[in-house]
């Protein structure tokens, strides 16, 4: 049964390009399309559109269903999150379907359930980490049973526990008769469930071969280390080793972060990260700070940075107890969700915004723009491009001012194959000139590259030297 | 132009109206130049006109706002309140219809304010003359207010181009707005 057709669909981007043509897509119960394309390509305004064809002036023909119900997930939580608690956020789907409320409680709960969201109904929005919030959005649409589930680059917001978690759900959906379009960058992790695979090429949809096209894929990832979870949990015994007290040789490098006997914990909740021994960083360090959803990655970075008080215990850094404002120039923070930082109305000012409050160069920005390739962005709009230009030129903008410490809340979301070999060569680059690094992965990724790796499990974190590390 | 509103667009009318009455409150402007007012409802209206190019939301505009400072007792007209927020917006309204697609943006607007702040003097004579006053002072005050009422919606319609151009880079304009235009 067709549930969804677009037939020679163009749409225009602005006054002169298209951003498809000749686009020709059906999605019949029980199929699952993958789509993949470059940062950028129009892959989520592709879903946009075949939710929500009204909300868009196209031409040709976008046929839906009688019976279809769309559940769409879209890549930032927060653009589609609109409660304060997870059972209302779930129940809300379902207040509007005018189920009653006796009957919500059970549906509400087993939908949080399947996405392995277990938490009491009543928590905040607010507390989940980006990841919990993508789980959230999934048990949302789940809950109210639609029979055409569009997902926008899970891959980048879910740690290894939430694909596997989220394959089961799909693979059980389409075994329903659910239709399923997913669109992502890293095909891997999918293939079991992907019955037709599309590229999306200069606005037109080309089939591409699933088995060559994952393996492809997968080979290229090898260099992030986005492996599977046998692979990761091999890691930590290959790869790395804690580190002892004075155990390495930092060739007189100054320390730049120091944090010990650290406790993070939100008021009358139990402790979220506990950090007994002392960690430290020096300049030319290259950090990775691993962990999974909600383990606490983002809310030591806003600790570290002063961002958030709400902790006991000491963290140093440049010499300093983080208080924001105060380290100026020395330090470079790029959030999680690039729209929270991004404010100019081109990407050129955005990054000369810093330039011209410190003093620098603007001749900064464009070397950082012509490094990343980024200049034929400059001009554009930052609040319109995709999720991964954004993240792009918010790193760009951190990167430009040349700090001493750069903190990077999952840097590589949403990047393709193009631009994530570009970012790694300015990290590299930027690292052999003195400057310190943390980034934070909910995967193990970029062993290569790091020279130690910070481990969260079970609420603690440690320090792991890596032994093919490049320092 | 399509005529339907959706939620976008009443949201952000909606929004318009409701700061341009808490402005108009907050500041309570005792400038002594007749028509300044002119300038804060010249630019919302026109705000809301870019915003969503459709016939109807200045009027949408000016009666949200007409109301609310109505039921908040904002001025001192009473019930005339609402006929000041929507007699210029609808007059302005109407005149869109004939030079909806004439004219460069900036131009379109300007004209609307003078369209927009005649009305507003109309509705002043109109004031004036219920009050008993002599036919000739109520045209040479029409005449003065039609002048100080152009000047103020005339530099608040100047904003706009300003105000959507910022909009659009932030991507809060809807496809019907008046990006790129």
């Amino acid at each position: 049964m067709m549930l969804l057709a677009l037939h020679q669909v163009e749409l225009q981007q602005g006054n002169s390009t298209y951003l498809y043509q000749n686009l020709n897509l059906q999605i019949n119960a029980g199929e699952c399309h993958c789509i993949s394309g470059v940062t950028g390509c129009g892959k989520t305004t592709l879903l946009q559109l075949m939710a929500m064809p009204n909300q868009f002036n196209y031409q040709g023909e976008i046929t839906h269903s009688d019976e279809l119900i769309i559940g769409i997930i879209m890549q930032d939580p927060h653009v589609q999150l609109i409660r304060e608690t997870i059972g209302a956020e779930v129940a809300f789907g379902l207040e509007n379907l005018l189920v009653r409320p006796i009957d919500m409680l059970p549906l509400v709960e087993q939908a949080l359930t399947k996405v392995g969201l277990v938490l009491p109904l009543n928590t905040p929005v607010d507390h989940l980490s980006l990841g919990q919030k993508y789980r959230l959005m999934l048990a949302a649409q789940l809950v109210f049973e639609p029979n055409l589930i569009l997902i926008d680059e899970p891959w980048a917001q879910l740690d290894n526990q939430g694909i596997t978690d989220l394959c089961k759900v799909l693979l059980d959906l389409l075994n329903t008769g659910v239709g399923v379009v997913i669109v992502e960058h890293n095909t891997y992790p999918f293939t079991q469930l992907i019955n037709y695979q599309w590229q999306l090429i200069s606005g037109t949809l080309i089939p591409a071969n699933k088995e060559i096209s994952s393996s492809e894929d997968f080979i290229e990832n090898i260099s992030r280390h986005s492996v599977s979870q046998h692979d990761i949990d091999k890691i930590p015994l290959t790869m790395t080793h804690p580190v002892k007290q004075g155990a390495l040789s930092l060739g007189g490098r100054p320390c730049v972060l120091s944090m010990s006997g650290l406790t993070i914990q939100f008021a009358n909740q139990n402790p979220l990260l506990h950090i007994n021994n002392n960690v430290t960083m020096h300049s030319g360090d290259i950090v990775g700070l691993f962990g999974e959803n909600g383990c606490g990655k983002t809310n030591l970075f806003n600790r570290i940075v002063g961002v958030s008080a709400g902790y006991k215990g000491q963290i140093s850094l440049l010499g300093k107890t983080p208080k924001l404002g105060i380290f100026g120039a020395n330090l470079g923070f790029l959030m999680q969700r690039p729209s929270r930082q991004l404010f100019e109305m081109t990407v050129q000012q955005e990054l000369e915004f810093s330039l011209k409050r410190f003093g620098l160069p603007l001749s900064n920005a464009t070397d950082i723009l012509t490094q990343l390739n980024l200049m034929p962005l400059a001009l554009h709009s930052p609040h319109k491009l995709s999720y991964g230009q954004q993240h792009l030129v918010a790193f760009a903008s951190v990167l430009c001012i040349n700090p001493k410490v750069l903190l990077l809340d999952d840097p590589f979301a949403g990047l393709d194959d193009n631009y994530f070999p570009l970012v790694i060569k300015a990290l590299k680059h930027f690292s052999e000139n003195g400057g310190a690094v943390i980034f934070s992965s909910h995967r193990h990724i970029l062993s290569s590259l790091i020279s130690k790796c910070w481990l969260i499990e079970r609420q603690q974190l440690t320090e792991h030297c890596v032994l093919n590390g490049t320092s | 132009m399509n005529s339907r509103f959706n939620l976008h667009h009443s949201l952000f009318i909606g929004f318009c109206a409701t700061l341009l009455v808490v402005i108009k409150s907050m500041l309570r402007m005792k400038l002594g130049l007749s028509g300044h007012s002119m300038f804060l409802m010249s630019l919302f209206y026109l705000v809301c006109y870019g915003a969503t190019n459709k016939v109807g939301s200045m009027t949408l505009c000016g009666l949200l706002a007409g109301l609310l400072a109505m039921i908040l007792g904002i001025g001192k007209g009473g019930f005339l309140i609402l006929l000041k927020f929507t007699l210029p917006a609808i007059a302005m309204d109407i005149g869109l219809l004939f030079i909806a697609n004439l004219f460069s943006l900036k131009l379109r607007l300007i004209l609307l304010a003078l369209i927009g702040s005649i009305a507003w003097a109309v509705k002043s004579g109109l004031q004036d003359f219920l009050v008993g006053m002599d036919i000739k002072i109520v045209l040479i005050q029409f005449g003065v207010n039609s002048l100080s009422g152009s000047v103020f919606a005339v530099l608040g319609a100047l904003l706009v181009p300003l105000i959507l151009k910022r909009l659009d880079a932030h991507d809060l304009l809807t496809k019907n707005g008046m990006r790129n235009k």
